[in-house]
Order: structure tokens, then C-alpha cells, then sequence
């Protein structure tokens, strides 16, 4: 399968060299209309009307936001972007910290992924819901509170943001061909990447520790103390899911960005993760089940709530977990890339309860919230948005694929 | 609207003491609750109600501050920042070092190896130069036994020659010693010089077979 964008590259470098009406015209025009193409114009379209009426109109007419529930959809799909941007940190610690060679040629897409999933899916994000764009640096310059689980969270966002653009720019570099700031870059690696997993795990565990401010409005199933670690142990099996799904869907559909070294390492890649996944997800399960324990809600376990903790427990983690043993048993490959789908969906329906689902659980079912059409359109555009950048960005730059004059990195 | 003096302003301390002034004076008039004072650990809002709170949508918040909720994770930061660095720095140089050693022994396994197989070709090579060496010996020796052999083979064939020529020899000699004799007989005088005549062509043969041959 080709990569559709990858086509229309002659048009790009005439644009690079005359910027006219005429040439950005051409350029757009030559972007092949296969079905993803269209549908991923339609919705950019379609988002930037949203993004239009949001900072105008404002939240009340584009979101079905009220007082008891002031954070809609757009806050858990935040909160598991951060969790499948955790591929980021899990393949560099991979490759860079325990020495497994074989993620190497995984990890820039890991990073590029992780970067683009907090700059837009985290950060893009954020300034719909809280609006005033120009305060968003205020937590850090001028008012922090550092007794306040959100300032954590912010000054975790915004460090490990630089990090993970310190981290990807020698792609960019590689491609701009500027040697010395590569040489530099490539020079403060380990630094680098230790601090992004200290920074990775308060994150992680702080998104977590936000909803512990909510006691009475989250289930008793999901509430817990331990809810920061949680969030950090379940980041660890998304990240490495998120790298085998990367390689599922890079090696399909962006093939001719990719290179031997990138697809002949896929399988090993899958192996380790499947390996690493299982063994994590099943402690994960134990300290799950050990917490409600603890906490004696059992009787829960009767009402509706109780059913979607069984299945999130046993469909979306038992299941997945026992899928990933068995296929790093057997060596088979496809039973892996299956388990990586599900562990993601399983990490995604987590956020999603934990945010929405299970949140003001006590309300009456007339004021819980539901999203509206608008909102699903800006998920959808964030989505589609993240998708297409990195799409230009692996076609582009030695990404997927080596660079022929850079042989390490 | 609110009546004059509905909302006060002023410290805490001061406001908790004029809400139970104005409860105590009135009985009746307001639940025995001041809302706020302890709910979420005391808030900045305070509210005296004649009915109960629930009823004016404030809910039961428990009396545990939000900091207190978040203060173990918090807390959680700095030794998570102090200690991640050692555990993630020594994983690294677990791995490195582990990567040393493999290399290193992978080394000596390619050195040992090397040096088996040079070990191995010197004594091949040593063992083929020795055979050539014997094999080249038992060319010599058996070299030697044919040129001896065909020396013995010549001395028997001189040997036998000699014989033929001293048998020859002999029965010349015979044959003129009978001629002799019947010349004696046909004479019928024994002379002297005949018999001397007779007599030394039969010395040869008695001789050596070198200082006889001609």
C-alpha cells in the first residue's frame, strides 16, 4: 500500500521554491482523492468551523457543557492521548535505558507519535476547553500553586513537551541537513531521555491524582488512593501497544516512508512488547483487584456500574493480557498486533470511564451529560489532525527510515 | 434580591462568630449548620440557611480539604525525581555493562577460536610436513634397497660369469691335459718338457678370479 500523500512531493518542492496562488493550488489539487484523503479533508474543514464558533460563540453553544458537569468528552480524550503518547517514553527507555537494540528503529516514530499527541491531542486541546490561550503559561511565570495537583500536571506538561521536541528535532535536522545542532541533540540523548521518563511518570500519575480531588463524584469502583499508580502502570502497556499499532499501521499504509531496517525489526519489536505487556497488565489486574479489596466494594459489583468494572477488568485487560502471553508463546505475530488493538481500546474505554462514564455517577440520568454533535466533530478533527501532520512529517523526514548520511543516531 | 446585611464581608474568624451569634439569637430562624465551615476543609464561603443544605443544592462534601486529598501523590514527587535518575541510571549501566561484557566475550570466543584453528592448521601443517618427510625417507631407503638389490642382482651375474669362464677353463684345460695324454700315449715316450707343458696351464684356475681375468 502506498502512503497517498507521498505523491504529490514534486508539488511540494515547486512550492518550496515560488509561493503563488497558481502553485498552492496545484499542490492541493495533486493530493490523490483516495477515500481517507477526502474524509480527512471534510473533517479538517468541518473542525476548523468548530474551532471558529468555539473562540467566538463560545463553550455554551458548542459544547452541552453545564455547572455539574464542567469538563465534557474532550477531557478523557485528552487523558488517554497522554496514555498512548506514552509510546514515547516506553521505547526510548526500550532502547536507550535497558539496552533492546531492536526497538531502535522504533523509536523515532514512538517520539514523533508522543509529540504530536501532547503538543495537539494535550496541549492544542486544553485551549478549548479553558479558553484564553495568552494565560496558558501563567502556571509556570506567574502564578504557580504548588500545593495544587493541576500545577503538577501543567509544569509536567509544558517540561516534558520540550523534551519530547529536544527528542524529535534530529529527524527535522536530519532533513534540514544542519549536522552541528544534530550532533549536539544527539549528544544530550540519555540526559534527555531519563528526564522524560521522570517527567512521564508524575505526568502520567498526575492525571490520575487529579480526580482524587473528586471524591464524591467518581464511582467508589474506580476512586482509589492508588489511583496515581494506576494511571502510571497502565501507561506502560498503552505506550508499548501504542508502538506495535504504530508498526501495524506504518508498515500498511506508509510503506514506501518506511525502509528494510524499519519492517524487518517490526516482529522483534511486537515479541518484546507482547512479553513486557502481559507481565505488566497482569500485576496491573492484581493491584486493581487487590485495591477494591481494600476497599471492600464488592456490593457494587450488582448494580450496572459493577458489570462495566467486569468488563473493563476482565474484556479489557484479563483478556488482552492472556492474548499477548499467548501469542509471545506461540511466536505468532498476528495474535499480538490483535492484543496491541484491544489494549489500546482498553486503555482508551479506562480514561473514558474514569472521566465520563463513572464521573457524577449519583446525578439523575436528566442531568448527566451528554456530548454534542460539535464536540464529536472536534475529537474527530484532533484526531484527524494528528494523523495527517504525522503522516506529512514521516514522509518527509527520516522518520520511518534511516537518513543515508546520519548511520547512527 | 437580598435584604441589607444578607452578605457580610470580613475575616473568617470574625464572620464564624457573628453566624453563631445570629443562630443562637434567633432559634428557629436558621438549621444549626454553617455551611463552609468545615465542608472541604473549611472554604472562603460561608452560609447560614433556614432550611436544610441539601435542600438549596449544597451537597455533602465530607470535611477533607482538596490539598489533603492530593498531598500523598504530591508528595510522591520529589522522591520520585530523586530516585527515578538512580534506578534509571543504573538499569542503563546494568545494560551497558552487560553489553561490554557479551562484547568482550565475544571477543576471546573469536580470539579462542582464531587461535584453535591456527593451533590446529600449524599442527596439520607439521603433521604433513613430517609425513613428506618420512615419505620422503622410505623414497630413499627404498631408492637404497633397489640399487642394492640390483648391485647383489650384478655381483650374482658376475659371479655366475666367472663360473661359466672358470668351468669354460676347466674343461679347456681337461681337454688339452686328454689331448696331452694321447699325444703322451701315441708317442709312447714319457718326456719330460711334455709333461712340465701339461702342467702349468692346469695352475690357473687355482687362482683368484680378478688377477685371472683378462
Amino acid at each position: 500500500m502506498r502512503d497517498a500523500l507521498a505523491l504529490p512531493l514534486r508539488q511540494l518542492k515547486e512550492l518550496r521554491t515560488k509561493v503563488t496562488k497558481e502553485s498552492i493550488k496545484d499542490f492541493l489539487l495533486s493530493i490523490p482523492r483516495t477515500p481517507f484523503n477526502v474524509f480527512s479533508a471534510v473533517i479538517l474543514a468541518l473542525g476548523c468551523l468548530v474551532t471558529l464558533l468555539r473562540f467566538t460563540a463560545g463553550l455554551g453553544f458548542v459544547t452541552n457543557l453545564d455547572d455539574n458537569t464542567p469538563w465534557g468528552v474532550w477531557n478523557p480524550f485528552k487523558i488517554a492521548g497522554v496514555a498512548l503518547s506514552a509510546c514515547g517514553y516506553c521505547a526510548c527507555a526500550a532502547y536507550y535505558i535497558f539496552g533492546l537494540k531492536h526497538y531502535k528503529a522504533v523509536v523515532r516514530p514512538a517520539i514523533t507519535c508522543a509529540f504530536l499527541g501532547y503538543l495537539i491531542a494535550m496541549v492544542g486541546m486544553l485551549h478549548y476547553d479553558v479558553g484564553q490561550p495568552w494565560r496558558l503559561v501563567f502556571p509556570i511565570v506567574i502564578s504557580q500553586g504548588t500545593t495544587s495537583i493541576l500545577f503538577e500536571v501543567g509544569v509536567c506538561v509544558f517540561l516534558y513537551l520540550c523534551v519530547l521536541f529536544a527528542e524529535w528535532t534530529p529527524a527535522a535536522f536530519e532533513w534540514l541537513g544542519w549536522d552541528k545542532i544534530r550532533a549536539f541533540v544527539i549528544k544530550i540523548t540519555l540526559p534527555m531521555t531519563i528526564f522524560g521518563i521522570i517527567l512521564s511518570t508524575m505526568h502520567q500519575s498526575s492525571l490520575g491524582a487529579l480526580i482524587l480531588t473528586s471524591p464524591g463524584k467518581l464511582h467508589p469502583l474506580w476512586y482509589s488512593a492508588y489511583i496515581p499508580v494506576f494511571f502510571f502502570i497502565s501507561s506502560m502497556f498503552a505506550g508499548l501497544s501504542m508502538v506495535v499499532v504504530e508498526g501495524v499501521l506504518s508498515s500498511r499504509w506508509q510503506r514506501n516512508a518506511t525502509d528494510e531496517a524499519y519492517l524487518n525489526s517490526l516482529d522483534g519489536v511486537a515479541l518484546s512488547s507482547a512479553r513486557g505487556c502481559s507481565l505488566i497488565m497482569i500485576g496491573y489486574l492484581c493491584i486493581r483487584v487487590f485495591d477494591l479489596a481494600m476497599s471492600n466494594s464488592w456490593a457494587y459489583f450488582s448494580t450496572g456500574y459493577g458489570a462495566l468494572c467486569l468488563l473493563e477488568l476482565i474484556g479489557f485487560v484479563l483478556a488482552p493480557a492472556i492474548l499477548y502471553a499467548a501469542g509471545a508463546r506461540e511466536k505468532r505475530i498476528g495474535l499480538i498486533k490483535l492484543a496491541a488493538f484491544w489494549t489500546v481500546a482498553g486503555v482508551i474505554l479506562n480514561r473514558f470511564i474514569i472521566y465520563l462514564f463513572a464521573l457524577n455517577w449519583q446525578l439523575p440520568p436528566d442531568e448527566r451529560y451528554s456530548p454534542s454533535a460539535m464536540e464529536i466533530i472536534l475529537l474527530l478533527f484532533i484526531v484527524v489532525l494528528i494523523i495527517t501532520v504525522y503522516r506529512v512529517i514521516c514522509w518527509l523526514m527520516p522518520v520511518l527510515r534511516g537518513h543515508s548520511g546520519y548511520a547512527d543516531h | 434580591t437580598c435584604p441589607t446585611g444578607a452578605l457580610v464581608f470580613g475575616k473568617r474568624e470574625e464572620l464564624l462568630r457573628l453566624a453563631r451569634q445570629r443562630i443562637a439569637k434567633s432559634p428557629g430562624k436558621y438549621v444549626d449548620h454553617i455551611y463552609g465551615e468545615k465542608e472541604m476543609g473549611g472554604t472562603n464561603w460561608l452560609y447560614l440557611s433556614p432550611v436544610p443544605h441539601a435542600e438549596l443544592g449544597q451537597p455533602e462534601v465530607g470535611t477533607t480539604s482538596v490539598p489533603e486529598l492530593t498531598a500523598g501523590a504530591l508528595g510522591a514527587v520529589p522522591m520520585v525525581a530523586g530516585l527515578w535518575p538512580v534506578f534509571l541510571g543504573g538499569a542503563y549501566a546494568i545494560s551497558k555493562r552487560r553489553e561490554k561484557v557479551a562484547a568482550e566475550e565475544q571477543a576471546n570466543a573469536v580470539s579462542d577460536a582464531v587461535k584453535t584453528a591456527e593451533e590446529k592448521a600449524a599442527a596439520s601443517l607439521e603433521a604433513a610436513l613430517a609425513k613428506a618427510e618420512k615419505e620422503k625417507e622410505t623414497a630413499l631407503e627404498n631408492a637404497a634397497k633397489e640399487q642394492e638389490t640390483a648391485l647383489a642382482a650384478k655381483d650374482e651375474e658376475s659371479a655366475a660369469a666367472i663360473a661359466k669362464i672358470q668351468e669354460e677353463a676347466a674343461a679347456k684345460i681337461a681337454k688339452a691335459e686328454k689331448a696331452t695324454a694321447k699325444t703322451k700315449a701315441a708317442s709312447g715316450t714319457a718326456r719330460a718338457p711334455a709333461k712340465k707343458a701339461a702342467k702349468a696351464p692346469a695352475k690357473p684356475p687355482k687362482v683368484s678370479p680378478d688377477k685371472k681375468e683378462p
